[in-house]
Order: structure tokens, then C-alpha cells, then sequence
């Protein structure tokens, strides 16, 4: 069944509704008819009944017009007038009670024909016969009547008399008449009453069998309802009960779509949530047995650490003793030290001195060899001139060369006189070339001069450079040995603030002694804290196993 | 140079002067048949040239060059009114363009119209005439054939030894051969 639970619940109680809705509309009803009924009832009887009075209150009234009519008549003194007065009203009634017994015939004959039961409808036939009867009978009265009238108005008292006995009789037939139409009429109540109480029976029990069947289907729609509702209940019920006795393996069977199924597919949610919970629990709880020997063993490392921490301690305070012995020896050096660095700066300016007596020799050097380079560009413009007058001679040796030369062609040319001047021109060529040959040993020598003074004026300018330079680094070592004195009085100021230093130092030291005996006290107590940790631990361990067969307690 | 040195360099220069003075005579007296050759280097080599055919040795000059004149031919000078052709003789012989250095000098000849350009002139050497019916002997001049040289403008060689100027016995490191120009037949060549 895949209506939900919520709609079959619905559904019963809108069928019960239904059903009482439906018996009470019906008593509802039942009760409209036997209102109705009994309204017609009355409505018909009362009617007929104030006819039948009207009736007879007529019939009367008849009687006691046509006795004052012949009362009128046998007395003499009445007017002519009064008795006709009286007929005409006599008349004028019977004429009424005639339309009205027309009448009570056709109501009772409408009546018979719409009565509610065939009781009543018979009722009413017998109070229309009757009815006609009586009206049958009227029509007679008023039949002997007449002459009795007649006889009234021509005042004959025997004729009135004579017509006495019978109308008298008429009129007992008549009211007799009427009085059965009245039995009828009662006897048609009566039948009114029996029909309301049919009616009234009828539907008490159609009331109380439709509240039978009510109640029936009351009992049907709960059976359904704890049916289809209780009992997969149960089964939930069933299966959370395993789930709390541990058991996690099992799943519901979900089918369908309603409420059931829906709780049922969200109790293996959980379910399969809680195992994986268990699953991640154990699997935490195992790390937490695993964390807990590491912390047990790191509680045992520590203990040993603190225990090097304590000897290593030990050894610094006997490191920082041994500290402050050389610390003393650091201010008594740093005294000495002091010492000698102001002999230095003595020493350093006296060197101070020396090397600006340096610097002024090295520039009169320099100014003596800028002399001598002088000298010696002087000397090379010197040579220069002995070079040109060299160049003339060589040009005159040369000319003197041709000129002997051409002697001597001239001298063959005068053949044997010329032999002698052949000679001379030999000579003289001879000369020339001497002369062309001692230019050029003057020419080379020149040049040796010249490379020499070359090379003296480029010494020259070397010395000239370098004296500079000699200058140029005295100031140097001028500046350096000054910077070297303003450092040697730095140094001293800084060795005083070493020494300085060194007396707070072992200040400090007495507070870290003082500091070292805090922390041996601290280790102390670190070992005993490691001590506690370490039972602490072993506790850890304990809960760790003890989680663990809680853990295996779901089975998944 | 101290004086003592100087003294006797002094003294050596006179007793130099005095012998050269004195051999003048003796050469005079020392006369043998020879021939005269001006002496000229070019590039390297020695040539002589016959004394009897120079006219005159002048120093160089600038050359106006002339177009469309044989490789040899430097160009023309003037000269005392007369205008001479410049050949330089090492490319006549043969012997390679080298430039004609700025010291040289110029050789004006008798015969022809011309100057032959050298590097320059060194002087003037005599040689004996060479002896026909001796030809082995190392004086005097050889003929080309036998000295293994063929070119036709030499006409012959002088060894270092035949040379028999004065100078040359003296200085014997400036010894050394030359070739005898044949001057009418390299100048045959330039002037038909």
C-alpha cells in the first residue's frame, strides 16, 4: 500500500465523518417529514373540523331562524315584514351551509386523494360519503321547509303546525348527520396519529442501524489503520532495538514511499552512519593507544633529557665559574692593553713627524729632478742644432763627391795631361768620401746622444712621478698613521669600556649563577612533572584498551 | 774621449795623410796599360761604365715623365739648354723596376742625348787591359762567356782582383767584381 499514513488516517475518519454526517442529515430529514406529516395532519383536520363547527353553529342557526319565523308568524302583532326579514335569512344561511357542505365534500375528496397513508385516505372517503349524506338530508330539510315558509307568510298556523313534526325530525336526522361526519373526522385524527407514529418508528430504526453500521465501519478503519500503522511500527521498533543492543549489521526492509518506508530508509542512514562512526572510533581509539605508549615514551625520553639537562647545568655553572676567573683576566689584560696602546699613540706621532720630514724631501726630489729634466731638454734642443750643422756637412761632402767625380771624367777626357788631375780628382773624391763616411759616425753618435737624453728625460720624468708618488703616499702613511693614532685612542677608550664591560659582565655572571640554581631547582621539579606525566600516561594507556573493547562491542 | 787618445788618433790621421800624398807619385810612376770605368750601384749590383763615353755626374732632379715611352725610360730632364732623355739603367739591363732612390744620381753620356739613372755613383776604378794571348790570368777583365755570364749588353767582367785603383788595395773589405756595361749595345735598343 503506498498511501501514506497521515492519508489513511484521513481517509477513516473522513469515511466515519461521512457516514454520521449522512445519519444526521437522515434523522434530520426523518424529523422534516414527521413535522410535515404532522402539519398536514393538523392543518386538514383543524380545517375540516372549524367547517363541521360552521357547520353545525348554521344548522342551529337555521333551526332557531325558522322557530322565531313561526313564532314571528303566530303571533298576530309581528309585522309582515319581520317574518320575511327572517325567511330571507334563513334562506340566506341554508344557502351557506349548502356551499358548505360542497365544500367539506370536495376538500374530503382532495384529501383522500393526497393523504399521506391509505388509512387516511380511507378517513377521508368515509367523511365524504358521510358528508354527502348529510348534505343529501339537508337538501330535504330544506325541501320540507319551504311550504312551512310559505304556510308562515300566509300566517296559516296549522299549515306551520302540520309541517312541525316532520322538519323537527329532519333536523335531528341532520345533526345526527353531522355528528358521524365529526366521528369521522376523529376517527381520520386517529388515523393521523397512527401514520406519525409509523413514521416515527421507521426512523428510529433506520437511526439506529445506520449508527450500527457507523460503528461498524469505526471499528473497520481502526483495524485497517493499526494494520497498515502498528505493526511496521513494531518492526522498527524491533530493529532499533537491536540497534541499541550493538547489533549494526542489519538493514530495514524499506519498500514504497510512505512514512514507514521513508523512517525506515532513515534508520539505515543512521545506521550505516553509526557504523561508520564505530569504524572511525575504533580506528581513533587505536590511534589514542598507539598516541599514548608515544606519549609514554616520550615522558620517559623527557625524564632522561632532564636528567642531561640537570648534569648539564652542573657543568655550567662550573663553565660560568671558570667564566668569571677569565673574566678578571680580561680587565687586567685590557689594563696592560690600555697601557701599551697609549705608548703607541706616542710612538705613532712621533712616526707622524717623520713622515712630513719625508714628504718635504721628496718634494725638493721632485723639484731637483723637474731642474734636470730641464737641463736636459736644453741639451737635447742642443744636439738638434749639431744635427742640422751635421746635414750641411753632409751635403757639402756629397757636392764635393760629384765634383771629384766629374774632375776625373774631365781628366780622362784630356787623356795623358790629365793624368795628374785624374789623381787629384782621385784624392779629393777620396776626402769627400772620408768626410761622408766621419758625418755619418757624428750622425750615429748623435743619435746614441739623442736616445740617450731621450731616456734621461723619460727617467727624468719617472723620478719626477715618482717622487710625486713618494709625496702623494707620505701623505698616505700621514693620514693612515693619523687615523692609526685616533684608532689607538678609540682602542684605549674601547678597552676602558671593556674593562667596563668585564665588571658588569661578572655582574651578569653572579645572576646567572643565581639563574642556574633557579633552573636546577626547575629541572628538579621537571623531573618530578615528567615522573607524573608518565603515570599519567600509563593511565591513558589503560582508558586507550579499555575504549578499545567498548569499540569492539558494535559489531558492523 | 780623454786627450792621450785623442793625441794619438790625431797623429795616425797625419801619418795617413802623408802616405796617400806619397803614393800620388808612385801611381804616376806605376803606369800600365789599363782602362778607366765610372763605377755605379743599382739595386745591389756594381756596373762600370767606359770613363771615356760619361760626359758629367749630376745629382738627381725631378723628371717630367713622357707618355707612351718604353718601361725604361724614366722621363726627360733639362739640362744646360739641352733636353736628355732619363733611363734608368737597372730596368735596361734587366734587372727589375726598383725605384730610383731620392739621393740618386744621374750619368750624362757623350754619344747620345741620354741619362742614365743610378742609385749612385761610386767613383772611378782602372783596370788593366786584359792580355788576349792569357786568358787564365785573374788580372784584368774576362771575357762574359768564360765568366759564365750571356746577357749581350755586358761586354765583360771585372773580378775583385783586377781592379788596380789604390783605394780598392786598401780597403779591401769594399772589394768586390763588377759587370762591364756594353753601352752602344744596350743603347741601341733606345735610340733607333
Amino acid at each position: 500500500m503506498s498511501i501514506s499514513i497521515g492519508k489513511r488516517i484521513l481517509l477513516g475518519f473522513v469515511a466515519i465523518t461521512v457516514v454520521v454526517l449522512a445519519l444526521g442529515l437522515y434523522a434530520l430529514d426523518q424529523i422534516g417529514a414527521v413535522r410535515e406529516n404532522m402539519n398536514t395532519i393538523v392543518k386538514r383536520d383543524l380545517t375540516v373540523a372549524r367547517q363541521l363547527d360552521d357547520l353545525g353553529n348554521k344548522t342551529r342557526d337555521m333551526g332557531l331562524l325558522r322557530r322565531n319565523a313561526v313564532m314571528a308568524a303566530l303571533m298576530r302583532n309581528r309585522p309582515t315584514s319581520e317574518v320575511s326579514q327572517i325567511v330571507d335569512n334563513w334562506r340566506r344561511v341554508a344557502q351557506e351551509a349548502e356551499a358548505l357542505f360542497g365544500e367539506i365534500v370536495r376538500t374530503a375528496g382532495t384529501y383522500a386523494a393526497t393523504a399521506p397513508s391509505p388509512m387516511r385516505a380511507a378517513a377521508w372517503r368515509k367523511l365524504g360519503d358521510t358528508a354527502a349524506g348529510a348534505a343529501n338530508d339537508f337538501r330535504q330539510l330544506r325541501a320540507v321547509s319551504e311550504p312551512q315558509f310559505a304556510a308562515v307568510a300566509s300566517r296559516d298556523a296549522e299549515a306551520i303546525e302540520a309541517q312541525n313534526d316532520t322538519i323537527n325530525r329532519m333536523q335531528d336526522i341532520l345533526l345526527a348527520d353531522i355528528d358521524r361526519t365529526r366521528e369521522a373526522l376523529d376517527e381520520g385524527i386517529a388515523a393521523g396519529q397512527q401514520r406519525s407514529a409509523d413514521i416515527y418508528d421507521r426512523s428510529l430504526w433506520s437511526v439506529i442501524l445506520t449508527l450500527a453500521a457507523s460503528v461498524l465501519l469505526s471499528i473497520i478503519v481502526t483495524g485497517l489503520i493499526r494494520r497498515g500503522v502498528v505493526k511496521p511500527l513494531e518492526e522498527v521498533m524491533q530493529f532499533a532495538e537491536r540497534v541499541g543492543g550493538g547489533d549494526l549489521s542489519g538493514t530495514l526492509e524499506a519498500k514504497g514511499n510512505d512514512e514507514i518506508a521513508r523512517l525506515g530508509r532513515t534508520l539505515n542512514g543512521m545506521v550505516s552512519g553509526l557504523a561508520d562512526l564505530a569504524r572511525t572510533n575504533r580506528a581513533a581509539t587505536a590511534d589514542l593507544n598507539a598516541a599514548a605508549a608515544e606519549i609514554r615514551a616520550s615522558a620517559q625520553e623527557q625524564a632522561a633529557s632532564v636528567e642531561e639537562q640537570f648534569a648539564a647545568v652542573q657543568e655550567t655553572a662550573a663553565t660560568v665559574d671558570e667564566i668569571t676567573h677569565s673574566g678578571a683576566q680580561i680587565g687586567k689584560r685590557a689594563g696592560e692593553v690600555i697601557a701599551t696602546a697609549q705608548s703607541t699613540a706616542q710612538t705613532s706621532r712621533a712616526g707622524l713627524r717623520a713622515v712630513a720630514d719625508t714628504a718635504r724631501a721628496m718634494e725638493a726630489i721632485r723639484e731637483q729632478a723637474e731642474a734636470v729634466a730641464g737641463n736636459i731638454v736644453a741639451l737635447s734642443e742642443k744636439t738638434q742644432a749639431i744635427g742640422d750643422i751635421i746635414t750641411t756637412v753632409n751635403d757639402i761632402s756629397e757636392r764635393t763627391h760629384l765634383l771629384a767625380l766629374n774632375a776625373a771624367i774631365e781628366a780622362a777626357a784630356a787623356g795623358e795631361s790629365g793624368r795628374s788631375f785624374a789623381v787629384v780628382a782621385s784624392e779629393m773624391k777620396l776626402l769627400a768620401d772620408q768626410a761622408k763616411a766621419a758625418t755619418g759616425q757624428v750622425r750615429t753618435i748623435l743619435g746614441e746622444i739623442q736616445r740617450g737624453i731621450n731616456t734621461s728625460v723619460m727617467l727624468t720624468e719617472e723620478a719626477v712621478k715618482r717622487a710625486a708618488a713618494g709625496k702623494t703616499r707620505s701623505d698616505t702613511t700621514q693620514r693612515t698613521i693619523e687615523e692609526i693614532t685616533a684608532k689607538v685612542d678609540e682602542s684605549v677608550q674601547t678597552f676602558q669600556q671593556i674593562v667596563a664591560s668585564t665588571n658588569q659582565q661578572q655582574l651578569g655572571i653572579e645572576q646567572v649563577m643565581g639563574a642556574l640554581q633557579n633552573i636546577r631547582q626547575a629541572s628538579q621539579q621537571t623531573a618530578a612533572g615528567t615522573r607524573e606525566v608518565e603515570a599519567a600516561s600509563a593511565n591513558l594507556t589503560e582508558l586507550a584498551q579499555a575504549l578499545m573493547t567498548l569499540a569492539e562491542r558494535y559489531r558492523h | 774621449m780623454n786627450p792621450a787618445a785623442e793625441t794619438l788618433r790625431r797623429q795616425a790621421l797625419r801619418r795617413a795623410r802623408t802616405r796617400a800624398l806619397a803614393e800620388r807619385v808612385r801611381t804616376v810612376e806605376r803606369e800600365t796599360p789599363s782602362s778607366s770605368f765610372l763605377i755605379c750601384t743599382c739595386g745591389g749590383d756594381r756596373y762600370g761604365l767606359p770613363l771615356s763615353q760619361v760626359a758629367q755626374v749630376i745629382s738627381a732632379r725631378p723628371i717630367t715623365s713622357v707618355p707612351g715611352a718604353p718601361a725604361a725610360i724614366l722621363g726627360a730632364i733639362a739640362l744646360s739648354g739641352r733636353v736628355l732623355s732619363v733611363l734608368a739603367l737597372a730596368r735596361a739591363l734587366g734587372r727589375g723596376g726598383a725605384v730610383i732612390p731620392e739621393g740618386g744620381h744621374l750619368v750624362i753620356l757623350r754619344a747620345a742625348a741620354l741619362a742614365l739613372a743610378v742609385d749612385r755613383v761610386e767613383g772611378v776604378l782602372a783596370v788593366a787591359d786584359a792580355d788576349p794571348a792569357d786568358r787564365a790570368s785573374p788580372e784584368g777583365l774576362v771575357d762574359p762567356a768564360t765568366a759564365g755570364l750571356s746577357n749581350e749588353t755586358v761586354s765583360g767582367y771585372a773580378p775583385a782582383g783586377a781592379v788596380a785603383s789604390r783605394e780598392s788595395k786598401r780597403e779591401p773589405s769594399q772589394q768586390s767584381g763588377f759587370v762591364v756595361v756594353d753601352l752602344p749595345r744596350l743603347l741601341r735598343r733606345y735610340l733607333s
